[in-house]
């Protein structure tokens, strides 16, 4: 029933539990394991987008967060493959991370999505942050939120 | 790492399917499985429980056959639930009745029995279209303290 599984990493210690976690599963179920690490776009104001240096700008931020994201990945296989996990694909996304994850999910006909929470909700009730919540609340799969 | 499961079940599809993958869960990590369902509150106004013509005996009687079914059927749940359980392969199954709020209920049960995943199925009725998450799903999974599989 637990055939492919995606964990999303930002190497923070929640995502990498998640990694662990996934892995861990995958390797219990004999399930394929997609590491998805996603680049946020840049978020500036208006008037900034306007100035000419920007696409240099730009360039040089996008070849550093793929530099990271790249390190992030292999480390996060490294780990993965600590718990047992033994086919695993690793992928770069950019955007909105909680899209990107579910737009990843759909393409790769994934089952099992699994994703780390720091617990950073608005509220103190609330004991999850908001790209957890926004792929629990969104994805059509199953969502395996680890703590 | 996976140790004991907690799964909720009201007998409905979405949670029938929770359950057969917290079995599955359970029977690969050789973990305990903890079932349980919960008697929601009856939800009557408050200003109906004190109108003068209702006498309270009345209620309260009304009240305890109420609890005498709502058990009853939690059992029947629960019964099937663990023999659907052991017949797939889980061993070590244990089933509880919780009351009240269906979330807070679970939530206490996985703090106190400490188990380390909490295995819910979603129906998606949530209010707004672009979220398909029902309420005591979301409730679970947003207020849980350990982690959460959410079942589609």
């Amino acid at each position: 029933m637990i055939k492919k599984i995606l964990v999303a990493t930002d190497a923070s210690a929640a995502s990498n539990r998640a990694v662990s976690m996934a892995a861990h599963m995958a390797a219990c179920h004999e399930a394929d394991l997609l590491i998805l690490h996603v680049i946020r776009d840049m978020q500036l104001p208006t008037l900034m987008k306007k100035a000419p240096e920007l696409e240099e700008f730009a360039n040089t931020r996008e070849n550093i967060l793929r530099q990271v994201a790249e390190t992030i990945l292999q480390e996060a296989e490294v780990r993965a493959k600590k718990e047992g996990a033994k086919k695993i694909q690793t992928a770069i996304g950019s955007g909105d991370p909680a899209s990107s994850v579910i737009g990843f999910a759909k393409r790769r006909k994934i089952d099992t999505i699994v994703v780390g929470t720091r617990g950073l909700g608005k509220f103190k009730e609330i004991l999850m942050g908001s790209v957890s919540r926004k792929i629990a609340n969104n994805a059509e799969v199953n969502c395996f939120i680890i703590r | 790492m996976i140790n004991s499961i907690l799964v909720a079940t009201d007998a409905s599809a979405p949670s029938n399917r929770a359950l057969e993958m917290a079995v599955q869960i359970a029977g690969q990590h050789n973990a305990k499985l903890l079932i349980i369902h919960v008697i929601r509150d009856m939800q009557i106004p408050f200003d109906i429980k004190e109108i003068p013509e209702l006498e309270s005996n009345k209620f309260e009687s009304f009240n305890d056959a109420r609890d005498e079914i709502m058990r009853k059927i939690a059992e029947t749940v629960l019964r099937k639930a663990k023999e659907k359980a052991e017949k797939a392969g889980a061993n070590k199954v244990q089933t509880a009745i919780g009351t009240g709020d269906p979330a807070t209920s679970i939530l206490g049960f996985a703090k106190r029995r400490k188990v380390d995943m909490i295995v819910v199925g979603t129906r998606g009725l949530g209010k707004l279209k672009g979220t398909i998450l029902g309420s005591v799903s979301r409730k679970v999974t947003n207020n849980a303290e350990t982690s959460c599989l959410i079942v589609r």
